[in-house]
């Protein structure tokens, strides 16, 4: 089990704020963020390259933060895998054990289960450059798997392959990791790759950790504006809140209103989500309703897609031949449910405590 | 830098491409003739030829010959010892006044090596440091140890600014993984960073010791020129010259480019073909 409590560091401008984490043992973490959002920088001090200026990161009970990156024992894997260009790559994959004083034959026999699980036996004699980016990012992860890993921490592991491999790749590091049994910290900025591989996610943003879980609960409830931009979510809307008592609250947004449980006051941004929300006729009278345009309706297998346009832009998710009389510039009513209203907190990050479990 | 294969020319050449090569024949040509008028002045005449099998046989010239020999290839290992890290600090580390530093490195390079040799003669002879040292029993002024100083201060200037080229070119998270992996930050550079760059460390040896060899100026204004004791070949080659013994000088001459061309084919035969394995790797 990875703890991270209160981690700070700073690099030149950027300030890593205060990252506190529990990723439970053998479990499969994402962090997710923009480029520049601190993902690398995050790991890179985990790993013990860059000195935690406060906070503590204790590894399966052991407080490792002020121990040299080659007494943490913990895999690390760089973007672009930076596999070691003079040495072939059974001398890559034997690197770690080398170091730490084994011989060679007793290192390469220690090797074998891993380098049979990769599937890289008959790569061992070739020099890095020769390797496809696949086999680069397999023989990069054997490197750190040779040294029997207390926390393997990967660097964006698929970015640098092709669009059609990645999601095979992926697959494959999630067996490796199952198989295995250890716990992975996983870097990626791509909603995908996360939901293939992830027991639990983390969204990083300006050096701060704004939400972290599981991956349905991050999409389901995100907790911030930024957290569900980042996800891509739809319908974000900024409103005008007033409390109707102090069990209710009516949200004014456009020329629309909306009346929601809870006591909000004052500006508020919040969302809905896409397949929540219901469209009716134009002349249907239930509450919450908002009277919209149907601009676009697309088939999307599964679901159609409805955009509408009622002075805001509202998207909606809708079973495939639900509605009828869906042709574009059509007026209905979309209701908007009270319950689907999620409030979110500013857009302004925090570094509220996080847990994976 | 990884050689990579010159892509498919069209069968017509360019002016482009004429221009290239001419610029080049014309460079390698001059350098030909240069050495080819050497060698038809000495190798081609009945008193060049007389001349040569005197240098060859002669004492003094033959210490000039080992003195030049044994002072470059000591001078270029310290400089190795300086230049490597101090490259490396250069290129790799981000402190205040690091460019500054930079500069300093420079100032060997771009003084006239005569003025290096003067300046440093003032600050042994009219400073504290000369005789501090002579009092430490170390004395380099019109000695053989001051011809080492002299080529170490030249060539590490040269070494250091060829390997901080090569470790601007490292990438630094090669190193940083074999720490994860188990490395000290001294293994690291020893078992990593340096095989990385070891095209460029071998080159930088070699000019730091042709360098040192080619060494005259300098040597000349600190050390001097004793015959059999402080005389290196370029002083040698200086002095036949200056009593107008023009074959004798171009025979020390023929004799240093024959060794430059030894140790060059040795290097690259022990160095072997091809880059520093510094290049990041591509997305694939």
């Amino acid at each position: 089990m990875l703890q991270l409590e209160g981690l700070e560091t700073t690099v030149g401008s950027f300030r890593l704020r205060g990252v506190t984490l529990t990723a439970p043992a053998g479990s499969y973490g994402v962090l997710l963020g923009p480029p520049g959002s601190g993902k690398s920088v995050l790991v890179e001090t985990i790993c013990g390259l860059r000195r935690a200026t406060a906070g503590r990161i204790v590894l399966g009970g052991v407080d490792v933060t002020t121990l040299e990156p080659r007494e943490r024992k913990i895999g690390y894997v760089p973007q672009d895998y930076v596999l070691f260009p003079t040495k072939t790559v059974i001398d890559n994959v034997i690197f770690g054990l080398r170091a730490r004083g084994v011989e060679r034959d007793e290192a390469l026999k220690r090797v074998r289960k891993v380098v049979e699980l990769l599937d890289i036996e008959q790569l061992l004699e070739r020099w890095p450059r020769t390797l496809s980016g696949g086999e680069q990012q397999r023989v990069a992860l054997a490197r750190a798997l040779a040294i029997e890993p207390r926390l393997l921490l990967l660097d964006e592991p698929v970015s640098a392959l092709d669009e059609g491999l990645r999601e095979r790749v992926c697959r494959d590091l999630r067996r490796f990791q199952r198989e295995l049994g250890i716990t992975t910290i996983h870097i990626s900025h791509n909603l995908e790759e996360a939901l293939a591989v992830s027991d639990w996610a983390a969204v990083l943003r300006e050096g701060a950790l704004l939400q972290c879980g599981p991956m349905g609960d991050l999409l389901r409830k995100p907790e911030s504006e930024a957290v569900a931009r980042f996800l891509r979510a739809e319908n974000i809307y900024k409103a005008m809140a007033k409390p109707e008592d102090d069990n209710e609250s009516v949200l004014r947004f456009g020329e629309h209103s909306i009346t929601i449980p809870g006591r909000h006051e004052g500006e508020v941004t919040f969302m809905v989500r896409p397949e929540l929300l219901r469209v009716h006729a134009a002349d249907a009278a239930p509450g919450n309703i908002v009277k919209a345009r149907l601009v676009e309706a697309s088939d999307r297998g599964v679901y159609r897609r409805l955009e509408f346009d009622a002075g805001v832009r509202i998207v909606v998710f809708a079973s495939p031949g639900g509605e009828a009389d869906l042709a574009a510039g059509s007026t209905h009513a979309v209701e908007f449910p009270a319950d689907a209203v999620r409030v979110l907190a500013a857009a302004a990050v925090s570094a509220a405590p996080a847990d994976a479990r | 830098m990884q050689k990579t294969e010159a892509p498919a020319r069209a069968a017509s050449v360019s002016r482009f491409d004429v221009a290239m090569f001419v610029m080049l024949g014309v460079y390698v040509l001059f350098i030909a003739g240069v050495l080819l008028a050497d060698l038809l002045l000495v190798a081609g005449t009945p008193l060049g030829r007389k001349q040569l099998g005197e240098s060859v046989c002669d004492g003094y010239v033959l210490r000039s010959v080992w003195l030049s020999v044994w002072t470059s290839s000591v001078a270029s290992l310290i400089s190795l010892a300086i230049a490597v890290p101090a490259g490396y600090v250069l290129s790799q580390y981000r402190f205040p006044f690091v460019r500054v530093l930079d500069a300093l490195v420079d100032i060997p390079i771009i003084l006239p090596p005569i003025l290096f040799g003067i300046s440093l003669l003032v600050l042994f002879q009219r400073t504290f440091i000369g005789p501090t040292l002579l009092a430490l029993g170390l004395k380099f002024v019109h000695e053989p140890k001051g011809i080492v100083l002299v080529q170490v201060l030249i060539s590490a200037a040269y070494g250091t600014r060829m390997l901080k080229g090569a470790f601007d070119g490292f990438d630094p998270r090669l190193a940083a993984v074999a720490q994860t992996l188990g490395c000290t930050r001294a293994r690291a550079f020893f078992t990593v960073t340096l095989p990385t760059v070891r095209n460029s460390f071998v080159a930088a040896f070699v000019m730091m010791w042709a360098r040192a060899l080619a060494l005259y100026g300098p040597i000349i204004a600190f050390v001097g020129s004793t015959s059999g004791y402080t005389e290196v070949m370029p002083t040698r080659m200086y002095l036949e010259m200056s009593v107008g013994r023009l074959e004798a000088a171009l025979a020390v001459s023929l004799m240093m480019i024959v060794m430059a061309v030894i140790v060059l084919l040795v290097v690259k035969l022990v160095g072997g073909e091809g880059g520093d394995q510094t290049v990041r790797m591509t997305r694939v």
